[in-house]
C-alpha cells in the first residue's frame, strides 16, 4: 500500500511552494481480483493494485482540481500545477465563495460487515460451483452459460490544509452468473448477480427459462407492474433529477417543488449513506462533512434535494454532504438512494392489477431515458398478468411514458426491496411497483 | 516511455515462468483535459492523468491479466508475479525472445496538440458555440457545452519479440442546449470529434455552428407531439444513423461474443446474412477520423475490414486472443478504455457503403412511417440479436413526403431481421463520433451510413 503520509506531504509542500494556503487531497487506494468461466472452462483472471488522487486548490475566491491514477512525487507536482492552472482560468462567481472544511464535525461510528478479502483460489472455487450448479440445473443450459467472482478492498483517505485527516476502508466481493438457455432453435438469457461470494445464482437458470416461447402483444395502454430490478434502472437513470446542481440549471422540473406533492402517496424516496449493514456505507462526503440518511420524496411530497457546497450555496441553502471529487471538482452523487418497501407482496400487486403487464427486463435506459424531460421509450420484456396472475412470457415490444409523471401514478409498491450491486457506495433500490397506465408498442 | 526496455523483458519473462506460452505488457500514460460552459461561464476546468501498465499471458485459451498504477520496479514486476502464480507451479515453455522494435507510419497528424493549448484560448471555442446556442430562440433556457482532448501513449510488448508504440490524440467539442415552454423541457445535442488536434475547430467545423444546431434540435423537439407506436416502416438518415448497425449487427460481430457462441451471427461466414444491398466495413484507418488509430492495443496494425459484402458475411472483429479459440488471425481490432481493462474485439469506424438510392426516392418509397433525422444511443445483446435505439430527431412521412415532426420514439428489433430488412441505400456515406461502451471499457468510435430504408420496425412511442 501507498504511504499516505508521505503523499499529503508532498501535497503540502508542493501547494505551498505555488503559494497556495487552501488546498484538499482525496485518495483512493484499492486492490481486486476475478475470476471468470464460460461453460466448464476458466478464461479470465484479472488481479489490480491501483491508487488515485485527486487535489483541490483555493486561490483569489476560484477553486481547480486535477486528479491521477499514478501517484508519485513527480505526478503529484504536475497535479499541483494543473489544478492551480484550472483554478486561475476559472471565473469568480458572485453566488459561490469555495471553501476547506476543518475537522470540526462529528461524525457517525459505522459499523460494516465482516468481509474478507478473497484471494484467487476462493474465487475459483467459487466460480466453479456457481458454473457447475448453471450447467446442472436443466439440459436446456449452453455452454455459452458464464459466471464470475470478484472481490475488492479500498481504503478513501481525505487531508486538507485545516487539519482535516478522515479515512474508511471497505471490503466486498459478488458472484454472478449468465444463464444461456436453448430450445428448439430459440435462445434466451437471464443474469443473476449477488453481493456475496456464498449468493446461489442459479436463479438465472430459472429467469432465463420463462423467457422461451415468448410472445409479442399489440400495441396499446397497459397497467404495469415494474419489478425491482427495473424500477431500479429507472431511479439509476432520472438520480439526476434529483441534483441540486440540475435543479438550479434549470434541467431538473424540480427547481421550485420542496414541499410540493411530486409523486403518488406510496412513494417515499430515501438517500442513505449509512445504510446497515452496506459494505460501503460513508460517514463522510468529499468536502468533509458528516453525511446522514434523509428522506428526498416523503409520502410524495418532495422534501430535499441533494447538494454539495457549492450548489448549496448558489441555492441558499445548507449542503447535503452529498460531494464526489472528480477531476473537474465537486460534483453530487446519491449514496444508498432507494424507495423505501411498501407491505405488500408481489403477487398481491398481481393481483391489484387484475389484466397488465409484468416488465422484468428493460435495455437501453442510457439513450432512451431523457433525465431532463422525463420522457422514456425502452426496450422491455416480462410477462402478461391475466386475472391477477403472472401468465405468458412476452418479448420485443417498448414501454413509453415520462418518468415525473409516473411516480404521481404509482398505485402500490412490493415489499421486495432490491439494491443493484455495485461495489461502491453509489447504487439505487428499490422494490416493485404498480403503475395506473403507460403505453406500450409492440406488433 | 514510463519504463525501460530492460524491465519490460524482465516482466515478460516473470510472466512466462510458469508455463504460459504468450505474454504482453501494455503500457499507457495519458493526460485528458476538458474545459466545460454552462450558460456561457465556465463551469469546470479538469486535468486528468492516466499511467499505468497491464500485463497479461495466455495459458492455452485461459487469459490472465493484472494491472498496476503504481511506476515501480517493484510493482510492475509483482504483477507480472501475479500474472505467473495465476497460471500455476509449472515451468518455462515458451522460448527466449528478443525485443525489436516495430516503427508504425502516422497516418493521423496533428498540428495543434490541444495539452499545448492554453485554457483561456480553448474558452474561446466554447463561447464561440455557447454564444450561437443561446441567441438560436428565446426558448433556449439552459447551453451546456464541452470541449474534451486526450493525449495518449501506448506501447506494447510481447514474447513474440515485438515492440511498438503509438501516441493518439483526439479533440472533441459536445454540445448540448434545453428549450423550454409551458413547464416543459426538450433537450437537443450537436457533437463533432476527430483523431487530431485543435486545427480541427478551424479546418473542419464550426464551433457556432454545432451550438446552432444543438438548439435548433432542442426547439424541434420542443413543439413536437408524441410519435404513435406501432409498427412502420422507417428511414434513418446518414451520419449518426449508422448507429443502427453498430449495435444491430457490428457488436455481434465482435470475437468477444463470436468466439464463446453468443452472438446470432456464429458459425456464418460466408452465408448471406443480409439484403444484397447491405455492404458494411469497419476501417480503423481513416486518416483522423474518431475512432482511428495507427495500431490497436495489442500492437497490430489496424485496418479496413470488410464485413458484409453485398449481403454475404465475410469477416468478424478479431482481437489475438478470441482468435486462438477461433483460429483466426486478428484483424487489428482489440482495443481498451485503459490499461485497466484487458483488450477485446471492437469495432473502429464502422459503416455501411454507399449504395444506388437516391434520397428523395427514399422518402418517396413510403406511404405512412417514420424518417428518423438524428439518432440517439442504443444497446444490444449480440446473443438474441435484440436491440434497442432512442431517436432524437424525427419526422413523420406521409404519402411520400416529410411531415410534422415528432418525438419520444425509439425502434426496437433484432439484429439478423433489420440487416435483410434494409432494402433501400442512398449514395452518401456520413460519419458520426460515439463513445461506445463494452467489455473492455469506453472507447471512441465512429459510426455511419447513407440515408437507408428499414422496411418494417417496431416503433416505441405514446
Amino acid at each position: 500500500m501507498a504511504d499516505y503520509e508521505s503523499i499529503r506531504k508532498t501535497v503540502e509542500d508542493c501547494c505551498h511552494s505555488l503559494g497556495i494556503n487552501d488546498w484538499e487531497l482525496a485518495i483512493s487506494s484499492s486492490r481486486s481480483v476475478s475470476a471468470s468461466m464460460t461453460g466448464r472452462e476458466f478464461t479470465d483472471f484479472s488481479s489490480s493494485f491501483d491508487t488515485s488522487a485527486v487535489v483541490r486548490v483555493l486561490k483569489g475566491k476560484k477553486e481547480g482540481c486535477a486528479s491521477s491514477d499514478r501517484v508519485d512525487d513527480d505526478v503529484i507536482r504536475t497535479l499541483c500545477l494543473k489544478a492551480l492552472d484550472n483554478c486561475q482560468a476559472k471565473e469568480i462567481e458572485d453566488d459561490f465563495s469555495p471553501v476547506i472544511n476543518g475537522p470540526d464535525k462529528s461524525y457517525a461510528e459505522v459499523k460494516k460487515p465482516d468481509v474478507p478479502f478473497h484471494n484467487t483460489a476462493d474465487l475459483k472455487k467459487a466460480v466453479l460451483a456457481a458454473q457447475e450448479k448453471l450447467l446442472n440445473a436443466d439440459s436446456r443450459v449452453s455452454c455459452a452459460s458464464e459466471s464470475q467472482a470478484a472481490s475488492i478492498t479500498e481504503t478513501n483517505l481525505l487531508f486538507n490544509s485545516r487539519g482535516l485527516d478522515l479515512s474508511d476502508s471497505s471490503t466486498a466481493s459478488y458472484i454472478a452468473s449468465e444463464a444461456v438457455v436453448t430450445q428448439a432453435g430459440e435462445t434466451k438469457d437471464a443474469y443473476v448477480i449477488m453481493d456475496s461470494l456464498d449468493g446461489d445464482t442459479s436463479l438465472a437458470v430459472t429467469k432465463a427459462l420463462d423467457k422461451l416461447s415468448s410472445t409479442s402483444l399489440p400495441s396499446g395502454k397497459y397497467r404495469i407492474v415494474f419489478s425491482n430490478e427495473c424500477m431500479n434502472l429507472f431511479l439509476s437513470a432520472f438520480a439526476s433529477a434529483f441534483s441540486g446542481k440540475n435543479a438550479f440549471l434549470g434541467l431538473s422540473p424540480y427547481t421550485d417543488s420542496i414541499g410540493k406533492q411530486v409523486a403518488s402517496e406510496a412513494v417515499t424516496l430515501v438517500d442513505n449513506p449509512l445504510y446497515e449493514g452496506y459494505a460501503f456505507q460513508k460517514s463522510f462526503d468529499a468536502e468533509g462533512l458528516p453525511a446522514y440518511c434523509k428522506n428526498v420524496i416523503e409520502k410524495g411530497v418532495l422534501r430535499t434535494l441533494l447538494y454539495n457546497g457549492r450548489w448549496a450555496q448558489k441555492a441558499g441553502c445548507a449542503p447535503t454532504a452529498n460531494a464526489v471529487l472528480t477531476s473537474g471538482g465537486s460534483e453530487i452523487r446519491p449514496y444508498s438512494f432507494y424507495i423505501e418497501k411498501g407491505n405488500v407482496s408481489i403477487d398481491d400487486l398481481f393481483g391489484k392489477t387484475g389484466d397488465g403487464i409484468f416488465v422484468t427486463q428493460m435495455k437501453g435506459f442510457h439513450a432512451g431515458a431523457n433525465a431532463v424531460s422525463g420522457d422514456f421509450s425502452i426496450e422491455s420484456s416480462g410477462f402478461l398478468i391475466k386475472d391477477g396472475k403472472k401468465t405468458q412470457a412476452i418479448s420485443g415490444f417498448t414501454v413509453a411514458g415520462n418518468f415525473f409523471s409516473m411516480l404521481n401514478e404509482i398505485m402500490a409498491v412490493a415489499d421486495d426491496l432490491y439494491f443493484n450491486v455495485t461495489l461502491s457506495p453509489y447504487r439505487t433500490g428499490s422494490p416493485s411497483v404498480l403503475v395506473s397506465e403507460l403505453s406500450v408498442a409492440g406488433t | 516511455m514510463l519504463i525501460d526496455e530492460e524491465l519490460i523483458h524482465l516482466a515478460l519473462d516473470k510472466a512466462l515462468s510458469t508455463g504460459a506460452d504468450f505474454a504482453e505488457i501494455f503500457i499507457e500514460d495519458k493526460i485528458s483535459d476538458s474545459v466545460s460552459m454552462v450558460k456561457g461561464r465556465v463551469d469546470t476546468v479538469s486535468t486528468s492523468l492516466v499511467s499505468g501498465v497491464g500485463i497479461r499471458a495466455y495459458s492455452g485459451l485461459k487469459s490472465y491479466y493484472a494491472t498496476t498504477s503504481v511506476i515501480s520496479r517493484y510493482a510492475v514486476l509483482d504483477a507480472a508475479s501475479d500474472v505467473a502464480s495465476c497460471i500455476g507451479e509449472g515451468r518455462r515453455t515458451a522460448p527466449s525472445f528478443v525485443l525489436t522494435e516495430r516503427l508504425n507510419q502516422n497516418i493521423h497528424p496533428v498540428r495543434i496538440n490541444p495539452s499545448c493549448v492554453s485554457v483561456q484560448d480553448k474558452l474561446e471555442f466554447l463561447h464561440s458555440a455557447s454564444d450561437a446556442a443561446l441567441s438560436y430562440s428565446g426558448k433556449i433556457s439552459q447551453v451546456t457545452a464541452r470541449l474534451s482532448d486526450v493525449d495518449r501513449r501506448i506501447t506494447v510488448a510481447n514474447s513474440y519479440g515485438l515492440i511498438t508504440s503509438d501516441r493518439q490524440v483526439r479533440t472533441i467539442l459536445a454540445v448540448s442546449a434545453v428549450a423550454s415552454s409551458g413547464g416543459e423541457s426538450q433537450k437537443g445535442s450537436a457533437s463533432f470529434g476527430r483523431s487530431m488536434g485543435l486545427e480541427m475547430l478551424t479546418d473542419l467545423v464550426s464551433p457556432r455552428d454545432l451550438g446552432t444546431e444543438a438548439s435548433r434540435q432542442a426547439v424541434v423537439n420542443l413543439e413536437s407531439d408524441y410519435f404513435p407506436a406501432g409498427v412502420y416502416p422507417v428511414v434513418i438518415e446518414s451520419g449518426f444513423g449508422g448507429v443502427i448497425f453498430h449495435e444491430a449487427c457490428g457488436h455481434s460481430l465482435e470475437a468477444t461474443s463470436v468466439a464463446y457462441d453468443k452472438s446470432e451471427f456464429t458459425g456464418k461466414k460466408g452465408q448471406r446474412i443480409a439484403n444484397e444491398c447491405v455492404t458494411a466495413v469497419d476501417d480503423g484507418t481513416i486518416p483522423n477520423a474518431w475512432g482511428s488509430m495507427n495500431i490497436d492495443d495489442e500492437g497490430t496494425p489496424s485496418r479496413k475490414t470488410v464485413l458484409i459484402d453485398k449481403g454475404i458475411l465475410t469477416s468478424y472483429l478479431v482481437d489475438r486472443f478470441n482468435g486462438r479459440r477461433m483460429n483466426e488471425e486478428s484483424t487489428g481490432s482489440a482495443r481498451r478504455q485503459s490499461y485497466a481493462y484487458a483488450p477485446t474485439s471492437r469495432m473502429t469506424n464502422t459503416y455501411i457503403v454507399a449504395g444506388n438510392d437516391d434520397d428523395d426516392q427514399i422518402i418517396a418509397s413510403i406511404d405512412h412511417g417514420l424518417y428518423c433525422a438524428k439518432m440517439g444511443g442504443g444497446s444490444v445483446n449480440p446473443l438474441t440479436g435484440e436491440f434497442n435505439f432512442s431517436v432524437s430527431e424525427a419526422y413523420e412521412i406521409e404519402d411520400g413526403r416529410i411531415g410534422r415532426s415528432v418525438r419520444g420514439a425509439s425502434l426496437i428489433g433484432r439484429g439478423s431481421q433489420i440487416i435483410q430488412d434494409i432494402d433501400m441505400v442512398g449514395k452518401n456515406v456520413r460519419r458520426g463520433q460515439g463513445m461506445c461502451g463494452s467489455a473492455s471499457g469506453s472507447i471512441p468510435v465512429d459510426v455511419g451510413q447513407p440515408r437507408i430504408r428499414v422496411r418494417r420496425m417496431v416503433v416505441g412511442g405514446r
